[in-house]
């Protein structure tokens, strides 16, 4: 197969990280496995003693392991409405960061549900959900909703790779161990840039950017409604499934800018992923941001002027210094306000401070997603009395906190580990653009 | 068998829990516990009588039930005392032991006295009862006044001067047997016909063939002590087994029509677009090679 | 064994049969439950029994086995439910004082820990003004059972005669149902459950509950096997009071043990009523309101340790 110019000028710049790896690049990988391996012996002594290890007890039957499980799957979103919806509307300045959106889609919904695993008492019995099934269970839903999504953002992520696998086979030049052009050879399928082989996997991945939307909608509303079915104060909701929703393509833009700003940092891509990038995503960061708080707000005030005597009683631990006050004020500041001022105030509109905006908010989300689970749990309907002292409030254990540093940590390896086997920018795509950038880079090499 | 099987072992928990809290309080002081019998002799209505003694020992300011302790039944005839057998107190601490009337008492017997007794080991005190009856009978009959109104007839005939016949002025109690206990249904005095009238409301229900267990007594009667019969009567309301089923909700085992063909539909579409996809590959991969070879 | 030799009369084999299983077994009870009088503590390979005949004998240790008191019916069976019952319970709220007899009476019934209970006694103050009281708080075995309704696997279902029971053997510890259920009467294993190793040989049934398993969720399960012996749950018969109401809804008798009356009498002349009516789950227990108390409430703190004391320790604050 021929490689344009175009294309061997793009593969040559982004090769390095599939080529060699940097001191810094190893020692990162080691930091990573180390935390990893924290993470595993927490996940031992889970195993070995039970859940006791947990903070979880009776009446705080979930902790923050369904919280980074909201959060992961969360973050997924980032790739499916970048690459969903953006593909759909054929914007062309998608194209620079779509790989990154896409694997952070693909990686944390492998890892979201990991923490329901964690969460899970006897793992032995997981059969049990395919043998003796319930649809009438939100979990089933869960179950297979996240499913069929992890295998379509696969796919979507797949399709986009095929071509770059093509050339990366071809390319001579590309310095790789014989194992990893197999691989890529094997990947490629043969593509032969054929008009045929084009057209079909363009009809594919617009079947999937279809249908990766709604997906992503009901996978996301699905899981709130794990919450929003009990009848439970502050969890009996009906905007829950919305507010879900919006609340996770929020994170997951928040998470992507994070990705676009690192890598653009590491790999020196300024010239792809530029400052007008970061203004885009940052206007739809704003939107998202307004409509996040919009429903924040519609949530509280609804319970509060309505007063009823549960929903007070958790809005009032919410309220409370001596109790989450503190996290729930950080959570709607860092959350909602914060990202709102940078973008909207023309000379914090600038890459550094988008992104520091996003890391705080995202850090606000997960939060907020603690927020939403465990006052609630620590409110039940019936006052918690008779019952050991020690099962009245949640704290999170070691366990809990070193299986969360260590699903973080899987999450990011793998991020880095793929950016070891494929380019972080979309070669193939990229050399389809017409965008100035592209021509700007050639004409200066 | 089976029930028998466990009931054998519900009768050694008991004994055990209990013995062993008397243990404990063995452990304190050696002195002897003091025991106490009562005795009631049961007259049914096929001649059988059932001797029930009641054991119940001392500890500290009450007298509690004892499971596992024999019980020896003793009748007293001519001033001679003759074993008729012995019994095991069960969880409730009571000691049962059925006899045949017939066996053991003459028809023309104006009086019978019966006794049971403990005899006592080294931490138990002995006791025994002794309780006199008279022969009584008891019988059950439902009146249907009309189709709302019922009665049952009960009809007491008692020992005097040796022939069977009407005793007035007695109490009798009218229950209805249900799963863990006998309700009373109401209660009322004999006449001079040795005959009492009691109303039966007509809203139980029976088992599945509007069947109802009645049993009537005579409690605690100075001469004839408990006189008892029982008999079925077809005055419930049936049970209709298909009525217990309950009608199905969300929480029932299998789903909803309606949501399992919504799922089926969805997920149909979203895998079956897919396959389509996965082909679409496979057809890529053959393409290439086509383009190879 | 001197008083073995004492016992053969007339009825020899049966009663060796008798004093055989007796000496293997032991109430699960008293190795929680302090009613075992291990002589001396020091020796403890001997423990002392009371045989049937009510003399003392002394047994080693490993020969006392812990026995269930009853046998539960397989768990395919245990799906089905009594034939023709629709158990009910009914609480009657004026008469409690906090004697926990029924909390004690079900951890020996089921094997649990002394911490680990299936009936909880709470302390409840409706309003600014009204009265505390007592309110002694089963499984309600709902009708329209919020955490079956959730469960995953089929693990916990609703039986044709009320009973809202769990298959430990099924369930895979999820929690679902507990953050459903909005009464929070479950509660989980959340390490290796602390019973014989005799009662853990048992083969599991949802109607006996026995044994317990990690990583699983259980909860007050009326008894059903008692009930199939025609006797009441443990709770019931152990309440010094007779707080307690169990029968079948559909022969309209309830019985608290020397009580019987009428269920729909009971909760006609009492205003019976159904605890949070209003959330729709339909709860098979009733509970009649706290008037013509047989104890002021403060009698029901009377008798804790300090342990228990220290539960209601905040809601006291607000008294």
């Amino acid at each position: 197969m021929t490689i344009s110019d175009k294309a061997k000028t793009l593969l040559s710049e982004f090769s390095g990280p599939l080529e060699k790896s940097t001191t810094i690049s190893k020692i990162w990988i080691f930091f990573l496995v180390l935390l990893i391996a924290w993470g595993m012996v927490g996940l031992y002594y889970q195993v070995r003693y039970g859940h006791v290890v947990t903070g979880m007890r009776d009446h705080v039957v979930w902790g923050i392991f369904i919280a980074n499980f909201i959060f992961f799957i969360g973050i997924s979103y980032a790739g499916a409405v970048i690459s969903g919806v953006l593909h759909l509307l054929k914007i062309e300045w998608r194209k620079p960061f779509i790989r990154i959106a896409e694997l952070i889609t693909v990686i944390a919904t492998i890892i979201g549900p990991v923490f329901i695993l964690l969460c899970v008492g006897r793992l032995d019995r997981l059969h049990h959900l395919i043998i003796y099934p319930r649809l009438q269970s939100p979990i089933t839903w869960d179950v297979l909703a996240i499913s069929t999504y992890l295998m379509g953002s696969i796919l979507l992520l797949y399709l986009a790779l095929i071509r770059d696998f093509a050339i990366y086979r071809d390319s001579p030049e590309l310095k790789v161990p014989n194992w990893q052009r197999k691989w890529y050879r094997w990947l490629a399928l043969g593509f032969r840039n054929t008009p045929e082989q084009n057209r079909r996997i363009e009809i594919s991945m617009q079947l999937l950017a279809i249908m990766i939307i709604p997906l992503a909608i009901i996978v996301h509303s699905v899981l709130s409604w794990i919450f929003g079915m009990t009848l439970r104060p502050g969890w009996h909701s009906t905007i829950f499934g919305p507010y879900f929703v919006l609340a996770a393509i929020y994170s997951g833009t928040g998470v992507l800018i994070i990705a676009m700003w690192v890598f653009r940092k590491i790999y020196k891509l300024d010239e792809y992923i530029q400052d007008k990038h970061f203004t885009y995503v940052g206007y739809m960061l704003l939107v998202l941001a307004a409509g996040y708080g919009y429903f924040t707000f519609s949530e509280y005030l609804t319970h509060w002027y309505g007063s009823e005597h549960w929903d007070m009683e958790v809005l009032h631990k919410l309220f409370n210094w001596e109790e989450y006050g503190g996290l729930f004020l950080f959570a709607n500041l860092g959350g909602i306000v914060l990202p709102m001022l940078i973008v909207a105030i023309p000379s914090l509109r600038k890459p550094g401070w988008i992104t520091f905006g996003s890391a705080v908010m995202v850090l606000a989300m997960w939060v907020k997603r603690y927020l939403i689970i465990v006052p609630t749990l620590e409110t039940p309907l019936l006052p918690i009395q008779d019952t050991r002292v020690e099962f009245v409030y949640y704290s999170i254990t070691w366990v809990e906190w070193s299986l969360t540093i260590g699903g973080l940590a899987t999450f990011l390896l793998l991020f880095t580990l793929a950016s070891k086997f494929v380019t972080i920018i979309p070669v193939a795509e990229m050399s389809e653009t017409k965008a100035e950038s592209v021509h700007l880079k050639m004409e200066t090499t | 068998m089976r029930s028998k099987f466990i009931y054998r072992y519900i009768v050694l928990l008991g004994c055990l829990v209990l013995s062993l809290t008397f243990l404990k309080s063995q452990d304190e002081g050696v002195e002897m516990m003091r025991s106490r019998l009562s005795l009631t002799v049961i007259q049914k209505d096929d001649n059988k009588i059932d001797l029930q003694a009641d054991f119940r020992v001392r500890k500290e300011r009450s007298y509690e039930r004892m499971a596992g302790v024999p019980v020896i039944f003793l009748i007293s005839r001519d001033s001679i005392n003759e074993e008729i057998g012995e019994a095991l107190t069960n969880e409730d601490g009571a000691a049962i032991l059925e006899i045949e009337a017939a066996d053991w008492i003459a028809v023309d017997t104006q009086t019978i006295t019966f006794i049971a007794t403990y005899e006592g080991n080294d931490s138990i005190s002995p006791s025994d009862r002794d309780a006199t009856v008279m022969r009584a009978n008891l019988a059950l009959e439902g009146l249907e006044l009309d189709s709302a109104q019922k009665q049952v007839q009960l009809t007491l005939i008692g020992t005097e001067d040796g022939t069977m016949k009407p005793v007035a002025s007695a109490e009798v109690n009218l229950y209805l047997k249900r799963l863990f206990s006998n309700y009373k249904v109401g209660s009322a005095e004999t006449d001079d016909d040795g005959i009492a009238l009691v109303d039966f409301p007509s809203d139980f229900s029976g088992d599945r063939d509007g069947n109802l267990d009645l049993i009537a007594m005579v409690e605690d009667h100075d001469l004839f002590s408990t006189v008892r019969t029982a008999r079925k009567l077809e005055w419930g309301q049936k049970i209709e087994e298909g009525e217990q089923e309950l009608p199905p909700g969300l929480w029932s085992t299998d789903a909803p029509m309606w949501m399992l063909i919504t799922f089926i539909v969805l997920m149909g579409t979203v895998w079956g677009h897919y396959i389509v996809i996965v082909l679409n590959l496979f057809k890529i991969k053959k393409e290439g090679k086509i383009l190879t070879s | 064994m001197e008083n073995r030799k004492q016992t053969e009369s007339r009825d020899q084999s049966a009663r060796r049969d008798f004093i055989k299983i007796g000496l293997g077994t032991l109430a699960a009870a008293s190795c929680g439950g302090g009613l075992c009088s291990c002589k001396g503590k020091q020796e403890k390979d001997t423990i002392e029994l009371l045989s049937p005949e009510g003399e003392v004998i002394e047994v080693p240790a490993h020969h006392v086995k812990h026995v269930h008191k009853t046998v539960g019916v397989s768990r395919e069976e245990a799906r089905k439910g009594i034939p023709g019952r629709k158990f009910v319970m009914v609480i009657d709220l004026g008469r409690c004082k906090n004697a926990r007899n029924c909390i004690t009476a079900c951890q020996k019934m089921h094997h649990l820990p002394e911490d680990k209970e299936w009936i909880s006694v709470l302390l409840m103050k409706d309003s600014e003004e009204a009265s505390p009281y007592w309110f002694p708080k089963t499984c309600f075995h709902c009708d329209n059972p919020p955490c079956v309704k959730v469960c995953p696997v089929d693990a916990t279902f609703k039986r044709s005669d009320g009973l809202v029971l769990i298959d430990t053997e099924r369930c895979i510890g999820c929690k679902f149902c507990m953050a459903a259920c909005p009464y929070s009467t479950r509660v989980f294993n959340w390490d290796e459950p602390e019973q014989p190793e005799e009662i853990q040989a048992l083969d599991y049934s949802p109607e006996t509950s026995v044994p317990s398993k990690i990583g699983t969720v259980e909860k007050c399960d009326f008894c059903p096997d008692m009930a199939r012996m025609g006797k009441l749950p443990d709770c019931v018969t152990a309440c010094p009071n007779g707080v307690f109401y169990f029968g079948d809804e559909n022969e309209d008798v309830v019985t608290n043990g020397s009580e019987t009356v009428r269920f729909s009498e009971l909760i006609r002349d009492k205003s019976g009523y159904r605890y949070m009516e209003d959330l729709g789950t339909e709860p098979r227990v009733y509970y009649l309101p706290p008037r013509d108390r047989l104890f002021p409430w403060e009698r029901g703190l009377d008798d804790l340790s300090d342990d228990i004391k220290d539960r209601f320790k905040d809601v006291l604050e607000d008294i």
